[in-house]
């Protein structure tokens, strides 16, 4: 058993809130990057392709990149220990505060060569704390319930480049509180 | 005074003639039967006698009437033979008409009434007013050999080099424009790729 196995239960809840975050800022939308963006999709016959997708895009991607940094040293703060039937729990369940800068690129290919590239950094800014842990020990069962992930994500565009040019104001997309539970481990 | 004498009887005979009438059992009025159908601006013809057993009378005045508008068409007077025309045209009203000669004797009581006759006046169908559609199919072919004919002997003064003027640009419009549709191979479509990671 490895709490990495709880990395995809947060990996989704957070993706929702990061969607949630950067679909709620109209002014994303307006972006020349963001419209230059959906015309490449356009181009490439992905009609389909509107700011919500695009939304869900960078979302995804973004926590592709900062899922396991961010969640990783809380869950270090819990130590699991299992032999012969007998568990040893540790753990610190104070919050975990972290700032990362992951990147999306968009990049237009022909013929698998690229040719023009859309970079958008981000920054966000977590503070993750896991609460309400228990564990329960009924004759020969043992449960660890991981209780819940509460915290907060705030997230801002911090550079653009595009083609035409670069961006460096930081235009903030807002932070969200959040609060959702971790699944319990029997063994 | 013969001729005195004389003129009376013909002026009694006259009356005699005349004065017999009066009984009229035996005045007989004759409408000769007319063509059922006719197309309205057609003439209809009328005819008949008039007669008192069997002498026709003459100078008579009759009425050719439609009985079911009750109208007078028309008035003719007989000839010696008693015998009366009229020449009326159609004229189109939708239903028939039923014919009948009348013959009213000025203050008398009685009249004389012919058999009556249904003519039905037809519309006249609406004609082609452009004369040219009208011709005739072999007509138009007799034109257009005539033409091509014609066309053949202009051919034979047209100087060769003028006609190679005309033929080299159409053909060479014709070879652009096969050019242009051609089917080309088609560009190569672009792709995106999303890429992400950490700085």
């Amino acid at each position: 058993m490895s709490l990495t196995e709880l990395i995809p239960v947060i990996k989704k809840e957070l993706f929702q809130v990061l969607e949630q975050t950067i679909t709620s800022k109209q002014d994303v939308a307006k972006l020349e990057a963001v419209s230059t963006t959906l015309y490449w999709y356009k181009e490439a016959a992905e009609q389909n392709m509107d700011f919500s997708n695009l939304s869900n895009k960078i979302a995804n991607t973004i926590i592709d990149n900062v899922v396991e940094p961010m969640v990783k040293p809380l869950l270090e703060n819990i130590q699991l220990k299992i032999e012969d039937g007998h568990a040893e729990v540790r753990f610190n369940t104070s919050p975990f505060k972290s700032e990362l800068r992951p990147y999306v690129e968009f990049v237009k290919k022909i013929n698998n060569a690229d040719v023009a590239k859309i970079k958008i950094k981000f920054q966000i800014n977590s503070d993750l704390q896991i609460k309400d842990i228990q564990v329960k020990h009924i004759e020969e069962n043992t449960t660890i319930n991981f209780g819940n992930l509460v915290g907060s994500i705030g997230l801002s565009i911090i550079s653009i480049n595009t083609p035409l040019g670069n961006y460096e104001d930081s235009i903030s997309l807002g932070s969200k509180s959040f609060s959702f539970p971790l699944p319990e481990i029997s063994f | 005074m013969k001729s005195f004498h004389f003129i009376f009887l013909i002026i009694l005979t006259s009356m005699a003639t005349i004065s017999t009438p009066f009984a009229f059992s035996q005045l007989v009025l004759v409408l000769n039967p007319v063509q059922s159908s006719v197309e309205e601006g057609q003439e209809v013809t009328f005819s008949g006698r008039i007669s008192i057993e069997g002498q026709g009378l003459s100078n008579l005045s009759i009425d050719i009437k439609d009985a079911i508008s009750g109208q007078i068409i028309g008035t003719t007077s007989t000839d010696t033979a008693g015998q009366f025309f009229l020449t009326w045209v159609g004229v189109y009203r939708g239903e028939p008409y039923l014919f009948y000669a009348e013959f009213v004797l000025a203050g008398a009581p009685a009249s004389a009434r012919s058999e009556m006759y249904e003519v039905l006046v037809t519309q006249k169908p609406i004609e082609e007013s452009d004369t040219s559609e009208t011709r005739t199919e072999s007509g138009v072919e007799d034109e257009l050999a005539d033409s091509n004919s014609e066309l053949a002997g202009n051919l034979d003064y047209i100087n060769p080099d003028f006609l190679l003027l005309i033929i080299i640009p159409i053909a060479a419009a014709i070879v652009y424009a096969v050019y242009r549709s051609r089917p080309r191979s088609s560009a190569p479509r672009p792709s995106v790729e999303i890429r992400g990671g950490l700085d």
